[in-house]
């Protein structure tokens, strides 16, 4: 399925998704030496983000956090690509600074049409982000 | 949409005034691309955030020491927010070297980038920049951007690190959001039926950074006589569990004068209440334990200043507290607490005062052990502590929250 949206940052890439309900904060919800996700719920807590595609409704909390973005692009710890509901100014420079593709307003609601695991290409040049349902995923991708 | 640039900035971004103001200008580009602004627009000051905590102070340190080769200057009055450290007591408060060497560091590039060295997130009560109703400015720091976009009238949006040095470097940000008249205007509108104690406004913004959102809240029932003080807790709150960056509560606030006015005539697209059971749900929902014993006590986030720290030593003046506890201020104002005789009553009850530095820092960085507790008479402590600390090193931190006679009582007593 292919979303049309709004270019936040420039870039191609893919990767899996990983779902977050709520406005996510790189500072308080993501550790930039693991990698991980520090939010607490079962699905979430714990769950490396290097390397995903982050897909929540908007940014919020701490101007810092593109420190945290920056930091983790440099130890290859960083999520790839940002697709949200709506930006927001300091999680669009949380992507600008670590070169994360972003896209955002888009045709339909990513938080219902992404599931975390499944496969997703985000085109940030075009605003455009494909998703290919884990369903269709190998067996021995689990 | 295409940025329509001036042709000194057009320059900058060609590489004509130095790889510094490229490097600034090519990411306030990006940003007014994403945000389809026309243009950019000058900016009169600016507050920066990029020396903070153990990892990010690593990442602002390159691109700061990077900037100071590049021989890139802030062109316009630049702030600094809170350092991770306090500068002359570190050794005293257990600051490790490493990270003190780094902070040092980070202190003597910005001071080559000509920032004013507040180190505070109340840079206006500091030293600083007071804006004036209407100003454009680029300011980041959560707890400022609410404070000098609704109590003052100024405009900025939440800008975030980086974005805030290429702003200092170039005197330009993106003419977008906040910027703008008609994205000034309320959109859900929060009426207050419940008194508020002082420390409330900390369980009211937690609340509503929660309830808000990215909206701008439009807010009645707040009496007369609130303090600057006060509201400054509440954005410091909303803003961390939240995005608010602006509020109006008419009568009170810069900008509008009624409630109709906050909503540009408009018909009210939401309303919500927020009564005695509202702040009794949130004020349990503060604290990650009920009570108990507490390894350390953190007061004031934001900096307390002269109003706060006065009517903490008439509070605390021939008390002696039995837990460590800081008290967290701006350098400004720790000297004219000395001259007053104020800091000698706070240091006499044996708490510290801890100057230039963020209330979380000694939590992260001063060896307390694996799992331990502390209290904070802040929203945005609460919030932030049992949250990323806890990740953020092995073990457990808990969080009491209490107003700042509660802190007191609590670290006198030595349990809340």
């Amino acid at each position: 399925m292919k979303l049309k949206g709004h270019k936040i940052n420039g870039g191609r890439v893919e990767g899996e998704a990983i779902v977050c309900n709520d406005a996510f904060s790189f500072l308080g919800d993501f550790d930039p030496t693991t990698g991980n996700c520090l939010i607490k719920s079962p699905e979430l807590e714990g769950k490396s983000m290097i390397d995903k595609i982050l897909v929540c409704p908007t940014g919020k909390g701490s101007s810092r956090g593109p420190l945290n973005t920056y930091r983790a692009m440099k130890l290859k710890k960083s999520p790839k690509a940002i697709v949200c509901i709506e930006a927001e100014p300091v999680l669009a420079a949380a992507a600008m600074v670590a070169n994360m593709p972003m896209v955002d307003r888009l045709d339909k609601n990513p938080l219902e049409v992404i599931k975390t695991g499944d496969w997703v290409k985000v085109d940030g040049d075009d605003g455009i982000v494909e998703v290919i349902h884990s369903g269709n995923q190998s067996p021995f991708h689990q | 949409m295409v940025v329509q640039l001036t042709k000194e900035e057009k320059e900058m971004l060609a590489g004509e005034h130095g790889d510094a103001k490229r490097m600034s200008m090519e990411l306030l580009v990006k940003a007014a691309e994403a945000y389809n602004a026309e243009r950019l627009i000058p900016i009169a000051s600016c507050h920066l955030v990029l020396s903070f905590q153990k990892t990010a102070l690593k990442a602002g340190l390159e691109t700061a020491e990077r900037f100071v080769k590049l021989g890139a200057k802030c062109v316009v009055p630049t702030s600094i927010d809170t350092s991770s450290m306090d500068f002359e007591r570190w050794e005293e408060f257990r600051f490790p070297r490493d990270f003190m060497e780094d902070q040092f560091r980070m202190k003597k590039a910005l001071e080559a980038l000509g920032a004013i060295p507040t180190w505070s997130c109340v840079p206006y009560e500091g030293g600083g920049i007071v804006p004036r109703f209407g100003q454009h400015i680029a300011w980041t720091e959560s707890s400022t951007a609410p404070y000098v976009n609704s109590l003052i009238g100024a405009r900025t949006n939440r800008v975030g690190a980086y974005e805030d040095l290429a702003s200092a470097t170039t005197g330009r940000t993106p003419y977008y959001g906040l910027h703008l008249d008609e994205n000034r205007l309320g959109n859900i509108l929060i009426e207050v039926t419940t008194p508020l104690t002082p420390g409330d406004y900390n369980v009211f913004g937690s609340w509503v950074g929660e309830v808000v959102e990215n909206k701008i809240p439009v807010i009645t029932g707040i009496p007369e006589d609130v303090r600057p003080l006060d509201l400054r807790y509440f954005g410091a709150s909303g803003a961390a569990t939240g995005s608010l960056a602006l509020y109006h509560m008419p009568g009170i606030t810069a900008e509008f004068r009624t409630v109709e006015e906050a909503f540009g005539g408009k018909k009210i697209p939401q309303r919500v209440q927020f009564g005695p059971e509202e702040l009794k749900r949130r004020t349990e929902k503060m604290s990650s334990v009920p009570g108990g014993k507490m390894d350390l006590v953190v007061i004031g986030c934001p900096h307390l200043t002269m109003e706060g720290l006065i009517d903490l030593a008439n509070r605390i003046k021939g008390r002696k507290v039995k837990v460590e506890t800081y008290v967290l201020t701006n350098k400004v104002c720790k000297d004219m607490a000395t001259e007053m005789g104020v800091a000698q009553i706070i240091e006499d009850s044996g708490m510290k005062l801890n100057t230039g530095c963020c209330a979380w820092s000694p939590v992260e960085l001063c060896g307390f052990p694996e799992h331990f507790t502390v209290m904070a008479n802040a929203g945005k402590q609460a919030w932030y502590i049992p949250s990323l600390l806890t990740q953020m090193r092995p073990g457990k931190v808990d969080v009491i929250y209490g107003d700042v006679d509660a802190c007191i009582d609590a670290a006198c007593k030595g349990e809340a």
